[in-house]
């Protein structure tokens, strides 16, 4: 069992579903997302040398190694149509809410890669505008502007669909 | 309420795809682990490992005996398996090493490998050395 003082496995533990989501929405396939979170936390917990910001230097460890992922593996043949969202159906969901999150895959699919990797990162990721950042090496001011065009963009998508949100 | 954190809002309100349930496994278990924290939590009952010792001791008592019952004894003759002389002798009158210094041993085959024979040349006076070959299995 590790060490419960390890501060990676301490990230990982409360992490863990962020970092999992994040990655699934770069690689699309369940299987390869957890492979790359497994491939990044076996090369950081053997490195020396970590940064005091230990959450932004994993999360991009482990999306460094789903774009890695991505470009050793050919496309999934068949992307989870259910992108980054549970596709089992809970007792009390209903099909307004089935209806609703279809609405949402569409429209973040519809969004260009950066804007989507950034709402992800943002509202799945639990990251702030400044963390996305540092996890993507892109000044803070063009994370703020991928974030409002694909809020945007969702947000009409959405409403020609049900009015005004 | 503000549309974008409306629209947020709703964004977080959908349940997300969970993780394999194999993944804490994974990842935990790529930790490299320490050598001591192999044997850590492994204590070794102690009637096992006194049984494992006792066990050894014996089969070492036994061995030892076996080994020594095969080993010549020094008159050349193996102790226990009968009275036999496994070094024979060329020479009759050679069976005491003549007095003298030795000055030679060699294999007299001429092959450094050959075991089985040996020559011994001693230096009884000035002008005068006797040299014993022994041939046998033990040499």
């Amino acid at each position: 069992m590790p060490k419960p003082d390890d501060p990676l496995a301490d990230i990982y533990h409360e992490w863990r579903q962020q970092l999992f989501t994040c990655a699934l929405a770069i690689t699309r396939c369940q299987a390869r997302a957890e492979d790359a979170i497994q491939q990044a936390f076996y090369q950081m917990f053997r490195r020396d040398d970590r940064p005091n910001h230990l959450k932004a230097y994993v999360f991009r460890v482990v999306r460094n190694a789903a774009l890695d992922q991505l470009r050793r593996h050919e496309a999934p043949s068949q992307p989870l149509s259910e992108f980054i969202f549970d596709p089992r159906v809970g007792p009390d969901e209903s099909a307004e809410m089935r209806e609703c999150r279809q609405r949402v895959i569409v429209g973040l699919l519809g969004l260009n890669i950066d804007e989507r990797e950034t709402i992800v990162q943002h509202v799945y990721g639990g990251l702030t505008f400044q963390e996305i950042s540092d996890v993507r090496e892109v000044p803070r001011g063009t994370v703020v502007s991928w974030y409002r065009r694909g809020l945007q963009k969702l947000r009409e998508t959405w409403e020609q669909v049900n009015g005004p949100v | 309420m503000d549309p974008s954190e409306s629209l947020e809002s709703q964004l977080r309100s959908l349940p997300l795809r969970p993780p394999s349930q194999h993944l804490d496994e994974r990842v935990l278990a790529s930790r490299p682990q320490p050598i001591g924290a192999i044997w850590s939590g492994r204590q070794i009952p102690l009637w096992a490992a006194v049984s494992v010792s006792l066990l050894m001791l014996i089969a070492g008592v036994f061995v030892g005996r076996s080994v020594r019952t095969v080993l010549p004894d020094a008159m050349g003759t193996v102790a226990g398996a009968g009275n036999h002389t496994r070094i024979n002798l060329l020479a009759e009158d050679s069976s005491r090493p003549p007095d003298g210094t030795v000055g030679l041993h060699t294999r007299p085959a001429g092959n450094p490998f050959d075991l089985t024979q040996t020559a011994v040349e001693f230096i009884t006076s000035p002008d005068r050395a006797v040299v014993q070959i022994s041939e046998g299995n033990d040499l």
